[in-house]
């Protein structure tokens, strides 16, 4: 997906005057996040988890180096073959070379976030394989050409009647509004694709150092038959994937998926390690681990830019998100929506050009309360205005000019003295009483934003201060007067 | 009797001092004497979080020089009282022994609702309305302050009153500052949701405790639902305080 985050604004309008969408993203929201507290419950500490998987995730990024090699070290004498992408081309490069090397012609994925990343799917396309992706929400929008409209909701936003509509036209099926007949024939049309396919491709939900394992979270089953029906599997999957033990992944699996979709547990959890090995049922002759940094280690040095790389893509705060509850996914203009979004796509796309998605923040703080990562969203949402503010070459942010800068300045000037806050205060309060009509302000040449949809209320007769004032020579005695305790110096 | 330092925001002092007057009457009436520091301006949240941290840096210390002698310091704003206890360790970090200070002053800054009830002891502040309200949870106290009960049993003491749910009352009004202008079209979305909730709540007035909030869910409710009222807690108790019975 080439990203648009640049579009956030006009996408905006666009989404809020579609109601359709916009219920559905209410809706959509409503229902996980109400999943996601009834699956906490089974927790008999929820926030102690929370704070388990939160340090774990900042105690695994702290060792990550360290971490990752000790991965490739346990991975590749499990048998599986490790290789190192810097950027999205050449892990694109690398996987469509193992699958043309073979002479593989048709590939099934399981639903990975970062192959969206890469666009990994016309990379092999290009190169003559095709591709079919397992889940069935993916695959419905990707027949369709679509983005997916929800991170674990792809097709969410589409009807019985539209789907039904793609699957007469792609198989020839009988018009039908039941959703069990349309799993059914997607899944009668896609069995034979697993079947004849020389490649699985997925992502890595978690992948673990002393063992050398990734762990893949579904629920379809589509995943655990992309790694073990076609002879070859080939797992995609950025850095910051990396735990240090097997009981830190299964503890951060539970919270991934209770602050996910809302299930205790999810259908699957498949944990391999290494390809099928002799005397093993089951699993692919090779697996290949595709380990791809694609500009993570650009901001990793920055201890608190680094906190972003947390993230296990729950989607947690997509639920919860005032904004994202208005306007859905495609918005965001890239694959990482949401709160997620806005603190992925300003590292990984640009900060410049990712900039409406965290200017566009109402700081209600509600993303960082449910984050199983522990981000401290808002934090980095100021990092980021102060880079476009200051500029910031380490990572190619430039530095913008900011209309609200100048009025910056002027308010604290203004406000840093008592005789020029009275004096803005005065001019301020009579620019504001020539347009106090019944009882409010209807409307200003300024400001024009704010009176789109509300009025401000007339300024009181008087300031606060002068009241008190007033009351204190009415009568001294009635009150304690702290007098010449302060004087204003730095 | 004790003393508070009332620490008055700006958007109080210059637009709505009523709520001042307000915060001063419910203070008095919960036995102590507040006092006015006139040299105070504003805390500078719009600057942090806009990202100007830099220019928040002087207002910072200014704050920090005014109260730093006061035993309590009270606000009858979220927001405020989040920027001094939370921001200004961030906007004062490359100035240590600043940063000190402002943390010794800030461990004595309370919401006015903590304040009373957390400090003081006092849930009751003997006022009386017959009539159906509800409450806004604004996120600077429910989130940034963790400040979730306090309103809640000011409010349900009051004689006569009925606080009824509302639905995603934990849920942000939309006004995030310089958001609800630069977004207009989200945050009117996520008001217009708010007052909505409201509406059908079948309260008469909904109660919060945070200025921003305040003129985000007023200003519209001004607009369109002329019949209805939003408040600040700290208005509603004093303009429903019952007479003084004790001597």
């Amino acid at each position: 997906m080439i990203p648009q985050t640049e579009r956030f604004r006009e996408m905006v309008l666009e989404s809020l005057n579609n109601e359709r969408r916009r219920q559905l993203a209410g809706q959509v929201a409503g229902v996980f996040r109400f999943l996601r507290i009834y699956a906490l419950q089974s927790y008999a500490d929820p926030a102690q988890v929370m704070r388990n998987v939160a340090q774990s995730r900042a105690n695994s990024l702290e060792r990550l180096p360290e971490l990752l090699e000790r991965f490739e070290e346990r991975a590749t004498a499990a048998g599986a073959k490790v290789y190192w992408a810097r950027d999205a081309h050449e892990a694109n490069q690398l996987i469509t070379d193992i699958v043309t090397g073979k002479g593989i012609k048709l590939a099934v994925k399981g639903k990975s976030m970062v192959s969206e990343e890469t666009e990994l799917n016309h990379a092999l396309e290009d190169a003559g394989v095709e591709v079919y992706e397992g889940d069935l929400g993916e695959f419905i929008v990707q027949q369709l050409g679509q983005p997916p409209f929800h991170i674990v909701g792809p097709a969410i936003h589409l009807t019985a009647e539209e789907i039904s509509d793609l699957f007469v036209s792609l198989m020839g099926i009988e018009p039908t509004n039941d959703p069990v007949a349309l799993g059914r024939a997607a899944r009668v049309h896609l069995r034979d694709k697993f079947a004849s396919a020389g490649v699985g491709i997925t992502g890595v939900n978690v992948a673990v150092a002393e063992t050398g394992s990734i762990c893949l979270v579904e629920n379809e089953g589509n995943i655990r038959l992309a790694t073990s029906k076609p002879r070859i599997h080939i797992a995609l999957m950025s850095i910051e994937k990396l735990v240090g033990t097997v009981d830190e992944a299964l503890q951060a699996i539970g919270l991934l998926t209770k602050s996910c979709t809302g299930q205790k547990i999810s259908s699957y959890v498949s944990v391999i390690t290494g390809p099928r090995k002799d005397g093993e049922s089951d699993g692919p002759d090779e697996l290949h681990i595709v380990i791809m940094d694609n500009g993570r280690t650009a901001f990793y040095q920055d201890q608190e830019l680094r906190q972003a790389l947390r993230c296990i893509r729950c989607g947690a705060c997509l639920g919860v998100c005032p904004v994202y509850t208005r306007v859905g996914g495609p918005t965001y203009g890239w694959i990482y929506s949401g709160p997620m979004g806005a603190v992925l796509n300003p590292l990984l796309v640009g900060v410049n050009r990712s900039k409406d998605l965290f200017e566009s923040c109402t700081q209600c703080g509600i993303c960082q309360e449910v984050c199983p990562g522990g981000i401290k969203h808002l934090d980095l949402y100021n990092r980021f205005r102060q880079m476009v503010i200051y500029g910031f070459p380490a990572l190619g942010v430039k530095k913008e000019p900011d209309a609200s800068a100048i009025f910056m300045k002027l308010f604290t000037w203004g406000m840093s003295s008592p005789w020029r806050y009275r004096l803005g205060a005065a001019v301020g309060r009579l620019f504001l009483k020539r347009y106090v009509k019944d009882g409010s302000i209807k409307n200003l040449p300024i400001l024009k934003g704010w009176f789109r949809y509300r009025d401000l209320p007339a300024p009181a007769a008087h300031t606060f201060r002068d009241w008190w004032a007033s009351q204190q020579s009415n009568n001294v005695n009635l009150n304690a007067v702290k007098e010449g305790s302060v004087t204003h110096g730095q | 009797m004790g003393e508070v330092s009332l620490f008055i925001p700006c958007s109080v002092d210059l637009l709505l001092a009523d709520l001042g007057q307000a915060t001063v009457e419910v203070l008095r009436r919960a036995g102590v004497v507040p006092f006015y520091r006139p040299e105070q301006t504003c805390c500078g949240h719009p600057a942090i979080t806009a990202g100007h941290v830099d220019l928040a840096v002087d207002l910072a210390k200014r704050f920090v020089v005014i109260f730093e002698k006061d035993e309590f310091i009270v606000c009858p704003a979220g927001s405020c009282v989040y920027t001094v206890k939370k921001l200004y360790p961030k906007v004062l970090q490359s100035e240590p022994a600043w940063q000190k200070r402002a943390e010794a002053v800030a461990s004595r800054v309370y919401e006015l609702s903590e304040y009373l009830v957390d400090v003081l002891g006092i849930e009751d502040l003997g006022a009386e309305y017959q009539g159906k309200v509800a409450y806004h949870e604004s996120c600077s106290l429910l989130r940034h302050l963790g400040i979730d009960q306090q309103p809640k049993r000011l409010i349900s003491n009051i004689r006569g009153v009925e606080l009824v749910a509302l639905n995603e009352a934990d849920v942000c009004c939309g006004f995030g500052g310089e958001f609800s202008i630069k977004y207009p079209e989200l945050s009117g979305a996520i008001l217009g949701d708010k007052v909505r909730n409201f509406i059908n709540s079948g309260a008469d007035v909904l109660l919060l405790s945070d200025p921003g909030c305040l003129l985000n869910i007023a200003g519209y409710i001004n607009r369109n639902h002329p019949e209805k009222r939003a408040m600040h807690l700290a208005a509603f108790l004093a303009s429903n305080l019952r007479e003084e019975v004790t001597a």
